[in-house]
């Protein structure tokens, strides 16, 4: 049985002329330990996929189960103990008027987790943060740290799946490595299934084993990495681009994008 | 057009050549030197200036233009723009330069266009400034231009205000409004980073074009070395304030300098999967090094 389940998923969003489905019957399933990747252009759905899975928007339609267990609509204590996410921007997802350690000890007050010292010295060291930094401000740190420590939040509550919204694109290259290297390594010491979304094929075919190409709020069709280059063939029109846009720029190549 | 030109020598008589450029800010005995002997030149072709946060890549696509606050402290050897010397050219002068001869293309339209103008009147208003044009002449040039930059409906563009248009589209209403007062050098600091892959190449696509039907100079700052690889014909790589290295854009897989490399290997590649990927591995030497 898939570790993951997620079948017909769809959502609209707005009210009245406004409203605009932005999810259209999105299915996909993975397994435990997988690293499953979403792709695609601003507007393609692909962090709202990530925001229903969390339970953030509340009026999707379809199922998602984890583990056998469908998800009710809405975030809950128990979900958040088992799915946590990390956003795009670390200079917007930190506070900036807490330290460190405020900011690591909510969750384990939410979740009334105790040993709050320990959990958090053993979420710093599992990011390679030094110990200190847990009294040190947001400002205080580099692009780079600051996304360390998102991570180290989303891991203190012993999640089984991150959802990973566009990690690393705020952040440069080099460091960009570092962090897709964490997550890496994290991922089999601390048992995790991610859902990584990004714009960067490059990124995503790194990371994961397989993933789907969404479009216009659909996916679009799944393919994996390691068979990239055979598949590219017979991929979409639109997949091909994107994988030939990802690989260079070619003069030729922007006739077709339309 | 361009045969294979060295390194170090750009096609044809320069458009600008910079020796020993350097930019520091702030006064007292620590001044923050953003930019350290700095040397290059440009001609007719695409130079792209790569580097990382805070290496000081705007910092020099800036000085170029005078377009520093007042605390910064620009010194250079040579600093010319074809007659003009940019070092010693006054506001006056400078103002003439801006826009007429030498523009600018910022990463992110939306905060580069005027919210409470159409995007129309924005690229005539460019070509005013510049050009004795009536506003008739002005309108219909702005109206080829938004053409040339491939909008398909320049009439009904023309109109729009910002918030109405897409990212991509800004850019390219960005890219006209920088084209229309016929500069020789354009500078493009992150013009594609804001954009989607797909709308990326549409719009590179364009700039490419452009800059080869008009004979331009083109300075592209950029942190991308994967797309510099295929659309420019040089790199010059910055460092802490310096340039590292210097290389055609072809021959950016024979790269010397260990931060270069360093930053290549730490990309992630389609078609080859690595478990991990190489951290760069900073070498204070880097620092004290000679650039170029």
């Amino acid at each position: 049985m898939a570790f993951i389940e997620v079948d017909n998923l769809s959502i609209t969003l707005g009210h009245g002329a406004a409203a605009q489905q932005v999810l259209d019957s999105v299915s996909f399933t993975m397994e435990r330990g997988e690293v499953f990747g979403l792709v695609g252009e601003s507007g393609s759905g692909k962090s709202t996929i990530l925001r229903c899975i969390a339970g953030l928007y509340g009026n999707w339609t379809g199922r998602i189960a984890i583990d056998g267990k469908a998800l009710g609509p809405r975030i809950t204590l128990e979900r958040s103990r088992l799915i946590q996410m990390v956003f795009q921007d670390p200079y917007g997802s930190l506070h900036p008027k807490h330290t460190i350690n405020s900011q690591l000890m909510e969750p384990i007050n939410i979740h009334r987790l105790g040993n709050g010292r320990e959990r958090i010295a053993h979420a710093l060291e599992q990011v390679g943060l030094p110990a200190d930094f847990r009294f040190r401000y947001p400002h205080q740190l580099s692009g780079g740290q600051r996304q360390r420590v998102a991570i180290a939040r989303a891991l203190i509550v012993e999640p089984r799946v991150l959802l990973l919204d566009e990690p690393t694109s705020a952040l440069d290259v080099s460091v960009q490595a570092e962090i897709l290297n964490l997550l890496t390594e994290l991922r089999t010491r601390a048992d995790l299934t991610y859902i990584l979304v990004s714009h960067d094929l490059a990124v995503i075919a790194h990371m994961c084993s397989r993933f789907s190409v969404m479009q216009h709020g659909r996916i679009l069709e799944t393919l994996s990495s390691d068979t990239l280059d055979a598949e590219e063939a017979e991929a979409t029109d639109y997949t091909r681009l994107l994988i030939r846009a990802s690989r260079a720029y070619d003069r030729a190549l922007a006739e077709q994008a339309n | 057009m361009s045969s294979t030109p060295a390194p170090n020598s750009p096609p044809g008589a320069p458009l600008l050549s910079i020796r020993k450029l350097n930019v520091s800010f702030g006064r007292g005995p620590h001044p923050v030197r953003a930019v350290r002997d700095v040397s290059f030149a440009v001609g007719q072709e695409k130079v792209a200036i790569v580097g990382e946060s805070g290496s000081g890549k705007s910092t020099v696509g800036r000085s170029i233009l005078k377009l520093l606050p007042r605390t910064a402290r620009i010194e250079a050897e040579e600093m010319r723009f074809r007659d003009i010397d940019i070092l010693a050219a006054d506001e006056n002068t400078m103002l003439g330069v801006r826009g007429r001869r030498i523009s600018m293309i910022l990463q992110d339209p939306k905060y580069s266009l005027n919210p409470v103008m159409t995007v129309g009147e924005q690229i005539a208003e460019a070509y005013r400034v510049h050009h004795k044009a009536s506003r008739q002449e002005a309108r219909e040039r702005a109206l080829a231009m938004l053409d040339a930059v491939r909008i398909r409906n320049p009439e009904y563009v023309f109109e729009q205000y910002p918030h109405q248009i897409s990212g991509g589209m800004g850019q390219r209403v960005m890219i006209a409004a920088m084209l229309i007062p016929d500069p020789q050098l354009l500078i493009a600091d992150e013009p594609t980073s804001a954009l989607d892959v797909t709308i990326r190449l549409k719009v590179l696509a364009i700039l490419d074009d452009l800059v080869s039907a008009r004979g331009l100079g083109l300075i592209f700052i950029t942190h991308d070395l994967n797309l510099v690889r295929s659309f420019c014909d040089r790199v010059i790589i910055m460092y802490a304030g310096r340039v590292v290295e210097e290389l055609r854009a072809a021959d950016l897989d024979r790269a010397q300098h260990p931060y270069t490399r360093g930053l290549l290997a730490s990309l992630p590649m389609l078609g080859q999967r690595r478990e991990r990927l190489p951290v760069l591995q900073r070498d204070p030497a880097w620092l004290a090094a000679d650039g170029g």
